[in-house]
């Protein structure tokens, strides 16, 4: 496994929402720690979960899974978002039409204000 | 603890096979209460003809002590010991470590229990006041050769099991084409699992031809790898075939898939994409439904074309509808259905995948092949471009159609 296959996130929690930025390469190798987190965040009962996929360059089907299923668990839309903007996440996301399903946005600050959570 | 008890002098390279290849000492941790006991093993140890650590534990709560420290070539143990007795003396030393080969050490009243001790485990026993220093160096070679087989079979053994269990649940996703008599199609179809050692993926195709000479052509992917997504997409596999000879199409179909999705997955949400085709046996119609399908590409003379019609979302979402779309397919053009491990591997040194573009460029350069050929220069491309990262790491699974009449 090369390093190029790494991910990092980092979690940042203001007024209430849980925000997680994930950065690298979401696919079968990776996805098993980003969901132990995920499911550590959501047992937090965060106002709102947003998950920032901007800086992701590959997302296998297996994170499109972990969207799905984070959508279920977070209490749906309302409760969680999803940030992608660029072709790597969003052609995905558009192809299995999670995007019917899923809250989408370009930035975190707009899914942020979506959501309610900003003062 | 460890006492170095006898070193032979001068070691005989004919005394035998086991003691010539003998390099280092032989550790062996003896258990046994009775003092004196022990010290005749000592002396049995002296003369063997074989270099031996010999190290003690007068009960079984010191041997476990031991035992977590170091792992001994081999165990001798007393059965009549007065923290642990018997066969279950035998159990609390294999639960320390089930590897270690082990001699039982009975009295001369007692042999049955070296015969039950066998039975449970014990890899040869011997009987107190009976053993001479060559019997107890052959019973310790023997016993360490024979946990060495015995561990060497068992995991020979699961990895035949595993192999076997993949092979079968592989042939469980690859079909036998259900095609009429002069069935009017011409169909090439190719799975390639993901690069060896790697899970099995959950990938699966399908075509059938009903009575009124409707030929089917269905491509799906289960989200993740493993022998549950495996399962998974035979159950889809299996469903989509009995649900289409049962009459069933179009959106009615998807919405029962979606059923025996939810019905059969392992975990609380498994997702699955499908594409699935029906060519019409009567002019060049053909209707296709996409589940969050990746499009096909239609493969004409020297061309080469996404087609792309409208989708509904991916089965196990909980959607209900998608759109029925009506195509057409050209004289002379091939329908090439896929799976995204197609255009989903890494494509340079980076992080790069070949994408959708990519793959569509590749095709294009590949367009004048036909058939077979048209669809192994397409994984074998797309294999060669992830070769700085060692192959694919996705199973593929492609379908190319087209009509002989």
């Amino acid at each position: 496994m090369s390093t190029a296959d790494a991910i990092s996130t980092s979690v940042e929690r203001r007024d209430g929402a849980t925000v997680l930025k994930v950065d690298g390469v979401v696919d079968l190798a990776t996805s098993p720690a980003l969901e132990e987190l995920l499911a550590e965040l959501i047992e937090e009962r965060p106002d709102a979960l947003i998950i920032d996929l901007t800086a992701v360059s590959f997302l296998a089907s297996v994170g499109l899974r972990i969207l799905a299923e984070t959508h279920e668990r977070a209490g749906g839309t309302g409760k969680f978002a999803v940030v992608a903007s660029g072709p790597a996440t969003a052609r995905p996301i558009q192809l299995t039409k999670l995007d019917e399903f899923l809250a989408l946005y370009q930035t975190a600050d707009e899914a942020l204000a979506a959501l309610g959570t900003q003062p | 603890m460890w006492l170095p008890v006898g070193a032979a002098p001068d070691p005989d390279p004919t005394a035998g096979a086991g003691a010539g290849a003998q390099t280092r000492p032989l550790s062996v941790l003896l258990v046994e209460d009775d003092r004196g006991d022990a010290l005749l093993v000592e002396e049995l140890v002296l003369d063997a003809d074989i270099d031996i650590r010999l190290a003690w534990a007068p009960t079984m709560a010191v041997a476990e002590v031991e035992l977590a420290k170091l792992r001994p070539d081999c165990i001798l143990l007393d059965l009549n010991l007065p923290d642990a007795n018997g066969i279950a003396a035998l159990d609390r030393v294999t639960k320390c470590d089930p590897t270690i080969p082990i001699v039982v050490l009975t009295g001369l009243n007692d042999e049955h229990f070296g015969v039950s001790a066998l039975a449970s485990g014990a890899q040869d026993y011997l009987v107190k006041g009976r053993v001479e220093a060559e019997m107890l160096r052959r019973a310790l070679l023997y016993a360490i050769e024979r946990k060495r087989a015995e561990i060497t079979s068992a995991d020979l053994r699961s990895s035949q099991l595993l192999a076997q269990e993949n092979s079968r649940l592989e042939r469980g996703l690859l079909p036998s084409p259900l095609l009429l008599d002069d069935p009017g199609v011409d169909i090439v179809a190719k799975y390639r699992p993901s690069r060896a050692n790697a899970l099995l993926g959950g990938d699966f195709y399908d075509f059938v031809q009903t009575p009124d000479r409707t030929v089917h052509v269905m491509v799906g992917d289960v989200a993740g790898h493993g022998p549950d997504e495996a399962a998974l997409g035979v159950a889809l596999r299996i469903g989509w075939r009995a649900l289409t000879f049962a009459g069933l199409r179009g959106n009615e179909r998807m919405r029962q898939l979606e059923r025996v999705l939810r019905a059969e997955s392992p975990g609380p949400r498994i997702f699955a994409t499908v594409l699935s085709i029906a060519l019409s046996p009567h002019d060049r119609s053909f209707t296709a439904v996409r589940a969050g399908h990746p499009g096909m590409l239609l493969h004409g003379p020297d061309t080469v074309e996404w087609l792309e019609p409208a989708a509904g979302p991916a089965l196990g979402i909980g959607a209900t509808d998608w759109p029925l779309n009506e195509l057409e397919l050209p004289a002379g053009h091939g329908l090439l259905l896929l799976t995204d491990g197609l255009f989903e591997g890494h494509s340079g040194v980076g992080n790069e995948r070949l994408g959708e573009d990519g793959l569509l460029e590749l095709a294009r350069s590949r367009a004048a092949l036909t058939g077979t050929a048209f669809v192994e220069a397409l994984i074998g491309g797309a294999e060669a471009m992830a070769g700085l990262h060692g192959g694919l790491s996705d199973d593929i699974a492609v379908v190319r159609v087209e009509r002989t009449d």
